[in-house]
This record gives structure tokens, C-alpha cells and sequence, in this order.
């Protein structure tokens, strides 16, 4: 592992896999994406008391992971930056901020969409709510972090102290609707005694879940070749 | 709101959002490369 992670370090061996990886990446995404919207909307079942509100779960679901998951690699890759110097972990935080934020965005819009006519409410200073929230707010601080130094070489170092600091918000949202009083289901996904819903509304959860992945994935893949072919590594140029 | 109102809504923003990241993305990964190669005439 230790091996394999000091070989992709290399942006030439990075960039190497990466550009074997993406047209695969982009073909899955290309068959998914139909497929998925086939399910969601078409092969689907109303749920009883949700009705078809039921729908926008299986966006929003996939979206808040995302957000969550994203942020939990640039912690990972803040620390590898902070303890190894790695050029290519910040490369990698750079090429993840725009796309979890985006992601996180969308979890908030879809969830409030949601909430309304569920809920009665577009929003709640609710535990869960609050907390990716505040997860929103990082992306948002990283951001203005990297372009609040003269030059990126100097907001390397804030910019993943801030992605380390900023993890601990990860176990909070995840935990949130069990430590508190919450008006957010808890999870029904990944619980002790399996999936509490049928197949015909696990499948389409599971396709946004993988379309999610593989569409992160394919523009993380096209953001990271950009930023070594625009600035390179270690030279000083580009954007957080 | 009804409630196909908001499905509608939610998959607007949906699309948008990462309509829009992933347009934009592979729009610079395009110009990189472009220039990258010295394809001039495709810029």
C-alpha cells in the first residue's frame, strides 16, 4: 500500500494510470446514465407515504456520500501533503474541492426540495442538516484559503491543515441523527440487519450511487491531467 | 410545492450542477491538451 501510494506520487506515473483509466471511467458513466434515470423515474415504485417525493432520494442520497466522501480523501491527502511533501496529494485536494462542493450543493438543494412538501419545511436547524451545513462552509474555507496567499506555494500548508481540522465534521454528520434528537431519518442504507428498503427502490440507490462515483471520479481524472499539464507540480503556479 | 414539482425541481438542479461542473471540466481538460499537443488549429 505504502509502495503503491510513493509510485502514484510521481505525476508522471499519476498521469500515466489516470489517462488509462479515463476512457473506461467515461464508458461507464455513458452506459449509467440512462440506465439510472430508468430506474429512478421510470421502474420505480411511489412509496406509500413519500410518494413521489420518494424520487428525489435517490439524488440526494448519492449527493450527500459524495460530499462526505470527497472531503474524506482530501483529508487523507492533507495529511499525506503535511507528512510527505507529496506534490501530488495538493494536486489531488485541488482537482476533489470544486466536485465535493458541488456534490455537498446539491445534497442541500435536493434534501430542502424534499423537506417541503415532507417535512412542511425547505429547512431545519436540524442536527443533521446543521452539520452538512457546516461541511458546505469547509469547502467554502479551503477555497477561500488557497486564494487568500500570494502564490499557492504558501497556502499549501494552511489548506491541509485546514482539510485534516475539518474532517472531524465527517464522523459528526454521520453520527448526528443518532446523537441527537433528529427530524432526519436515520440510516437505512448502511445498518445492522441490512438495507431497510425493497429491491425495486435499493436498485436505483445503488446506480446513483455508482453514477456518482464514476462521474466524480471521470472529472477528478480530467481536473488533475488539466492541472499537470497547465502548472505542472512544484512550480509554484495555479489555484487552490 | 407539489410533489412532482419538487422531483422536477430537485433533478433540474441536478442536472445543472453536474451538467455544468462536468461540462466546464472537460472543457479545460480539452484546452490543456490542445495546447499540450501544439494542435494549434483545434484551439
Amino acid at each position: 500500500m505504502n509502495q503503491w501510494l510513493h509510485y502514484l506520487a510521481n505525476p508522471t506515473r499519476m498521469g500515466r494510470v489516470l489517462r488509462w483509466l479515463l476512457p473506461w471511467v467515461v464508458g461507464l458513466v455513458l452506459v449509467n446514465v440512462p440506465v439510472f434515470f430508468y430506474f429512478a423515474l421510470v421502474a420505480s415504485p411511489p412509496d406509500y407515504q413519500q410518494g413521489e417525493t420518494v424520487r428525489i432520494m435517490y439524488i440526494h442520497v448519492p449527493a450527500a456520500y459524495m460530499g462526505v466522501m470527497v472531503f474524506a480523501v482530501m483529508a487523507v491527502m492533507g495529511f499525506f501533503y503535511l507528512v510527505w511533501r507529496h506534490e501530488m496529494a495538493m494536486v489531488c485536494i485541488q482537482a476533489l474541492l470544486p466536485i465535493g462542493w458541488v456534490f455537498t450543493t446539491l445534497c442541500l438543494i435536493s434534501g430542502s426540495l424534499w423537506g417541503k412538501p415532507i417535512w412542511g419545511t425547505y429547512w431545519v436547524w436540524d442536527a443533521r442538516l446543521t452539520s452538512v451545513f457546516i461541511l458546505w462552509l469547509l469547502y467554502m474555507v479551503i477555497f477561500v484559503l488557497g486564494r487568500a496567499f500570494d502564490n499557492l506555494e504558501m497556502a499549501k500548508r494552511p489548506v491541509a491543515i485546514m482539510c485534516l481540522v475539518g474532517a472531524i465534521n465527517l464522523p459528526i454528520i454521520k453520527f448526528s441523527v443518532e446523537w441527537w434528537n433528529s427530524l432526519h431519518q436515520p440510516a437505512s442504507l448502511l445498518r445492522a440487519g441490512g438495507p431497510a428498503m425493497p429491491a425495486e427502490m435499493l436498485t436505483p440507490l445503488l446506480l446513483g450511487l455508482l453514477l456518482a462515483s464514476l462521474l466524480g471520479l471521470m472529472v477528478f481524472i480530467w481536473r488533475v491531467l488539466t492541472i499537470l499539464t497547465n502548472v505542472g507540480v512544484g512550480r509554484g503556479g495555479g489555484r487552490i | 410545492m407539489t410533489q412532482i414539482m419538487a422531483v422536477i425541481l430537485a433533478y433540474i438542479f441536478v442536472l445543472v450542477g453536474l451538467g455544468g461542473l462536468v461540462i466546464y471540466n472537460y472543457w479545460q481538460y480539452r484546452q490543456a491538451t490542445l495546447l499540450d499537443t501544439g494542435d494549434k488549429d483545434a484551439q
